[in-house]
């Protein structure tokens, strides 16, 4: 079982069978990068903050997910090196103009073709139709007729607000006799 | 809602007796507390008022306890807004119910009397 470790640990020093919440998310490491589809081995350590978890292959590679941000600058005036994020990048929206496209032409392709599908499907096969209409239901129903109430919770409740009222029953306890010893 | 009989009281004395006594569970340490966890179980189980006051009347009946612990636990669940019927009912419950077994000290007491007598 891997310890959960209370400093910071390199992330060099992992093995394959550390859990993701061992490491810190700043550290110096060798690792291959994932910036886009672009895969970059970095020869020298560098820091890597990441804001996704990090995978590791079996021979303890450790690969960078795609959110990972590497910062790689000049180490005499402090610029960012050619090919790096802060070049500018695509255009917002740039990568989203296929897929809005795609679905504005599903969705007038649907309201043409939908109903009269439906309606041949409901007749070809009407267990297939069921099915659509059974996973369009919400997975998980939360249904309790158990009725069943914390007992702990209850009690720690109760008893906060008994303390409130100012009157808790004190303790049980077996009195002694008022007479004098002889 | 039929009161509670005496058939309904015996029923619940041999289910309890049934009961295993390895698994008994001591959160609940006074009897405001048990009957506040059991008014507040057969509330989500749906129980309307009238119900709460059977079932109570029911467990406190079957279990047998003092005229002093009812009144003790009805004052607390009065003083927590439980509801009017069912500390009324618990009044009434302990003006039947056998009183308190005396203390260790009173039977001290009664012991020495009976001793110098």
């Amino acid at each position: 079982m891997p310890s959960r470790h209370t400093h910071p640990r390199p992330l060099d020093r992992l093995t394959a069978h550390d859990s993701p919440t061992d490491y810190r998310p700043y550290a110096r490491a060798h690792v291959t990068v994932i910036i886009g589809n672009a895969v970059r081995y970095c020869q020298e350590p560098i820091v890597v903050g990441c804001s996704a978890m990090f995978g590791m292959d079996h021979s303890g590679i450790l690969l960078g997910m795609t959110e990972t941000t590497v910062i790689e600058r000049d180490k005499k005036n402090g610029r960012f090196l050619a090919g790096n994020a802060g070049n500018g990048g695509r255009r917002p929206g740039a990568r989203n103009k296929l897929g809005e496209q795609f679905l504005e032409d599903l969705r007038d392709s649907w309201v043409e073709q939908g109903p009269r599908a439906l309606a041949r499907c409901a007749e070809d096969d009407p267990a297939g139709y069921c099915r659509i209409v059974a996973s369009l239901l919400p997975k998980d129903i939360d249904i309790n007729v158990t009725g069943s109430v914390d007992v702990g919770d209850f009690a720690q409740r109760f008893r906060a607000a008994v303390e409130l009222l100012g009157n808790q029953p004190g303790p049980r306890v077996i009195e002694h006799g008022t007479s004098k010893r002889r | 809602m039929a009161p509670v009989s005496a058939a309904e009281v015996a029923e619940l004395k041999a289910a309890h007796a049934a009961q295993p006594t390895s698994d008994v569970d001591n959160t609940l340490q006074s009897l405001a507390e048990q009957l506040g966890y059991s008014i507040e179980g057969l509330r989500k189980l749906g129980a309307d008022e009238g119900e709460l006051v059977h079932d109570i009347e029911l467990l406190l009946r079957a279990s047998g306890q003092s005229r002093e612990d009812i009144r003790a636990a009805r004052d607390i669940l009065m003083k927590l807004g439980y509801p009017r019927a069912i500390t009324v009912m618990m009044g009434q419950v302990a003006r039947k119910a056998k009183p308190a077994p005396p203390t260790f000290a009173q039977r001290l007491r009664l012991q020495s009397r009976t001793f110098k007598t």
